[in-house]
This record gives C-alpha cells, sequence and structure tokens, in this order.
C-alpha cells in the first residue's frame, strides 16, 4: 500500500477532530427540555435511593452521595430555568418548572437530613413525597416536550 | 507460568482497558434510556477491537516494535505528527475522565467531595507508575477489575423478563426515541468499545514484556479472551440499567446512578463489591491512559521509553506520564463534570478512530515488519469491512452531536 493516502487520510483525520471539537463546544441543547428531563431523572433517583436505602440496600455515604449528586443536578436545572427569564419564552411551563424544583430540592434537603440521622421513618415519608412529585414532573416533562 | 501472566495482560487491556469510565457510563445511559437496543454494536464493538488488537499485537510480537514507532516510520514524520496530536488528545481526555471516575468511586465508598480527591489520586497514579512493577501493576488492577463482574450477577438476581431484553435487543429503535438520536449513541458505544489507547498500551504493553514470535499465540488468546470478557461485562451493565433504571425514568447522569441496579439486586455488599470493581477498572485505564500518553509521544520522538526503563534513562518518558496526569488533575479541579468529559470523550474518539486503526491495516501488510505473517485475503476483507464501519461512525459523530444536542 503506498503511503501518500495514508498521510492524507491522517491529515483529513486531524482536521476533522479540530473541527469537530470547535463544532462539538458550540453544540447546546434545549435548555427547557434538558431541564425538565433532568428534574424528572433527578426526582426518580431520588425515589429510588430512599426505597433502596429504607430497604436497607444502601450504605448512607452511598445513598448521600447519590443525593448529593442529585441536588446538583436540581441545582443546575433550577439555574438554567432561571435564566430562561431573560429569554422571556415558554415562560408559563418554566414558572411550573421553577415552583417544583423548588419543590424538589426542598425534598432532596429532607431526604438527605433523614439519610444523615439515620431515620427510616422519614426517609419512608420522603419516598412517599418523592413518588407524588414524580408523577407531576413526569406530566409536565410531557408537556415541555410536546410544546 | 510466563503465560498465565501474558494472558493477564489482555485481562487488564479488557478490564481496565475495554471497561473503563466510558463504557460504564455509557452502557448505564444507553440501557436506561434504550434497553438493549443498542447491544448489537457492543458486540460489533468487540468484534473489530478483537481484529485490530491482534493485528497490532503480531506487528509487535514479530517487530519488536511498539505501534507508534512504526508508525512513524512507515508513514513518515509528517503524517504520524498529525496521528500523533490527534490520539495524544483523544488519550488524555480520556486519562482526565479516569481520574474523574477514581475519585467518583472514591467518594462512593468514603463520601469525600471528589474535588479534594483528584490530586491525591493523580499522586498516587504517578507512585504507581514509577515504583510499582509492570506485572504487579497489570495482574492487581486486572484482578480487582474483574469484581465488575458483579454486574452480571446483578442482572441475574434481579431476574428481569429476558424475553423482554431480547425482544429489546432486536427490536431496532425505541418508540420514546428518535432514529437520530439512537444513532447517536450507537457511535458513542462504538467509540467506547474500540477506544484507541487500548491498542496504543496494548501493543506497547507486549514490547515491555518482549514478546517474540513464540508469544503470537498467547497475544491472540489474550485478545480472544480479554476482550469479549469486557464486552460480556459491557452488556451487563447495560442490562443491569435497562432491568431497574429505564423502568424507573432514572436518566443516568452520575457515577452513583450506574451503580444503584447492583444495589438494588445485592444490597450493601452488592454496592461494595461494584464500588471496588469501578475502583480498580478506572485506575487500571488511568495507569494504561497515562502510560499511553507517554508511550506515544516518547515513541514519536524516538526517545527511550517504557516503565521498566529507570527514569534517569528515560527521562522525558517519566515526565510526559507525571505531567499528563498533573495537568489531567488540575483541569478537574476547575469543577468540570468527569462525566461530561466523559461523553465527550468517547464521542470525540469515534472521530478519531481511522487514525488509529487505518496506519495498523498499512502495517499488517507490511512484509518489511511481520515477514511472511501478513494478514491473509480474509482478515484484510473483515478489517477493511471495519475501516468502512470506523470512517461512517468517524464522518457521522459531530453532525449527530449537533443534531442531537448531545443526545438531550
Amino acid at each position: 500500500m503506498s503511503t501518500e493516502p495514508c498521510r492524507r487520510w491522517c491529515v483529513l483525520a486531524v482536521l476533522g477532530v479540530v473541527v469537530s471539537m470547535v463544532a462539538g463546544c458550540a453544540t447546546l441543547p434545549d435548555p427547557l427540555e434538558v431541564a425538565a428531563g433532568d428534574l424528572l431523572s433527578s426526582g426518580a433517583t431520588a425515589r429510588l435511593t430512599a426505597e433502596e436505602h429504607g430497604a436497607g440496600h444502601l450504605t448512607s455515604t452511598a445513598a448521600s452521595v447519590t443525593v448529593d449528586d442529585a441536588t446538583r443536578e436540581v441545582a443546575a436545572a433550577a439555574r438554567t430555568l432561571a435564566e430562561l427569564e431573560l429569554t422571556g419564552r415558554r415562560s408559563e411551563l418554566r414558572d411550573v418548572l421553577l415552583s417544583e424544583a423548588v419543590t424538589l430540592a426542598g425534598d432532596l434537603h429532607e431526604l438527605a437530613d433523614a439519610v444523615e440521622a439515620g431515620d427510616d421513618e422519614r426517609v419512608a415519608e420522603s419516598a412517599t413525597e418523592l413518588e407524588r412529585l414524580d408523577r407531576r414532573l413526569s406530566r409536565l416533562e410531557g408537556r415541555v416536550r410536546s410544546s | 507460568m510466563n503465560k498465565v501472566f501474558g494472558v493477564a495482560l489482555g485481562v487488564l487491556t479488557a478490564i481496565g482497558g475495554f471497561v473503563d469510565i466510558g463504557d460504564l457510563v455509557t452502557n448505564a445511559v444507553v440501557g436506561s434510556r434504550f434497553g438493549m437496543s443498542l447491544a448489537w454494536v457492543v458486540v460489533v464493538g468487540v468484534a473489530g477491537i478483537c481484529v485490530f488488537a491482534s493485528m497490532s499485537g503480531r506487528v509487535t510480537a514479530l517487530s519488536g516494535r511498539a505501534t507508534f514507532e512504526i508508525i512513524r516510520e512507515r508513514l513518515g514524520p509528517r503524517a504520524a505528527l498529525a496521528n500523533l496530536v490527534g490520539s495524544f488528545a483523544m488519550t488524555f481526555l480520556t486519562l482526565t475522565a479516569e481520574i474523574g471516575g477514581v475519585a467518583l468511586a472514591l467518594q462512593l465508598l468514603c463520601g469525600v467531595d471528589p474535588r479534594l480527591l483528584v490530586v491525591p489520586v493523580g499522586l498516587a497514579l504517578w507512585v504507581v507508575v514509577w515504583r510499582v512493577r509492570f506485572t504487579v501493576m497489570e495482574n492487581a488492577a486486572g484482578l480487582l477489575g474483574l469484581l465488575l463482574v458483579v454486574f452480571l450477577v446483578a442482572l441475574v438476581v434481579l431476574a428481569p423478563d429476558w424475553s423482554e431484553l431480547g425482544r429489546q435487543a432486536v427490536s431496532g429503535v425505541p418508540s420514546t426515541e428518535s432514529p437520530v438520536t439512537y444513532c447517536y449513541y450507537a457511535v458513542a458505544l462504538f467509540g467506547a468499545a474500540m477506544t484507541p489507547y487500548e491498542v496504543f498500551f496494548f501493543s506497547s504493553g507486549a514490547v515491555e514484556e518482549r514478546w517474540t514470535r513464540r508469544d503470537l499465540g498467547l497475544s491472540r488468546l489474550n485478545v480472544l479472551i480479554g476482550f469479549p470478557l469486557g464486552g460480556l461485562l459491557s452488556l451487563g451493565i447495560a442490562g443491569c440499567a435497562a432491568a431497574v433504571l429505564l423502568p424507573a425514568g432514572v436518566g443516568v447522569a452520575s457515577l452513583s446512578q450506574v451503580v444503584l441496579p447492583v444495589a438494588t439486586a445485592l444490597g450493601v455488599v452488592g454496592l461494595v463489591v461494584v464500588s471496588l470493581g469501578v475502583l480498580a477498572a478506572t485506575t487500571g485505564a488511568a495507569l494504561e491512559t497515562a502510560l499511553s500518553c507517554g508511550y506515544a509521544l516518547a515513541q514519536y520522538t524516538g526517545r527511550p521509553w517504557g516503565k521498566l526503563v529507570a527514569p534517569i534513562r528515560a527521562p522525558h518518558f517519566h515526565v510526559t506520564v507525571a505531567g499528563v496526569v498533573l495537568v489531567a488533575a488540575l483541569l478537574l479541579l476547575t469543577g468540570i463534570d468527569p462525566i461530561m468529559v466523559t461523553e465527550f470523550s468517547v464521542v470525540f474518539s469515534a472521530v478519531a478512530l481511522p487514525l488509529t486503526y487505518l496506519p495498523i491495516l498499512v502495517v499488517a501488510n507490511d512484509p518489511e515488519y511481520v515477514g511472511d505473517r501478513t494478514n491473509g485475503p480474509v482478515l484484510n476483507a473483515v478489517a477493511l469491512a471495519y475501516l468502512v464501519v470506523i470512517l461512517v461512525a468517524a464522518v457521522a459523530a459531530i453532525p449527530l452531536l449537533v443534531l442531537t444536542r448531545m443526545g438531550a
């Protein structure tokens, strides 16, 4: 095989990588959809964590880490939603989602406290609360996707 | 006994290399969103890495030289420089993701903030590279990485509806996802399965262990046992996510979510085992990627290299390894999300795949390096077919990334 085509391929490939990186960095997902999806996933994660911790399947450390991760995701989603106010688009859905994000953050805080205190009863209550919230978030996410 | 140790190299590259943070995250993400409908990509990826890694092993065993040395000699310094830049960048990005993965795994075990852990982790990696013997390093990481078998055990204990998983595996695009998003994750999974550094580490490791023509059979054995084992574990990770996270509506965005299904199935014991397995796999892969950065640069510049070579005799190699670990740790200290870095690294790996695999095919057909053991027509046909797939994945990766808004 001649080396010349290989050289050309290599140069083209490197150029492709550079262009790809620039293009990739410029890629931004739809913030409202992402925020809605993140809230839904965080709520489901927290509910699952509460249930598994309640069943003795998760150490307090792992449960705390999982709830912390979910809390960070909710905080990021809330920030995104708050920033969306500047654009003014789909504001009604944004307001509802932001309100639910605040509720979810509160529930996660409550769950984290309960896990840290080793209070199984409060963990179970959190799981119930999160289940209700999950259903609401699921409906909201559907509305965002279809809007 | 030496043969057993040789096979361990294949196991190491399968567990620490094949199942790394990219595989853990990508398979869990895919399983939680697409069920088992992308399992075929893992199978295709495993077969592909087997084809090219066996070629790379043969070239190394017969010529006594690592892949990158030969690429420079065969393609010339300019083309090899292009190859070096692309491969080095991807390997460094992967190293950053792996160090982040080590810190996240430690967080699951001890609860300490991962940002506080990245510098000690980087320091520990450097000490291992500097002081620990190659065989000890590979065997320890390989054996502990086998703890990830717990994903397969968890899948059995979860007792999912196997017929449903089977149906997902052959059903194509799920109704809840778009075909474009499906293709994006197919490319990401393919990139994760065929990560280029695996081949560089494999061939350089073979030189470190002084493989010769007599080791050809061993080389094949390593590839054919090690990589499929890694692929099976990947399928286990996706299966666990499909069984637990998909029905619960959990989209994977953190490592703590990846291990949740194992805790659901096996409780605290399973959680500890999987956390240790993730720690071993990411540590092994971090060592491999750090060494691969050093290998690639030293082999291109023609300087002495090798973990077995004392730092005073191969200063550039050892400084490169220490330097990339330090820079990766500093990068993580800025607060970037290691999972995000992982997602980027697997997609950009797909873009860089031709840089690695085309030159290997060229060299494996050159009698100057492999004598009478050039590729046969069947192997060349298979490899060319794979190159077509690799090129399609590389070309499609970025448009898909843009179109799907990074898989959102």
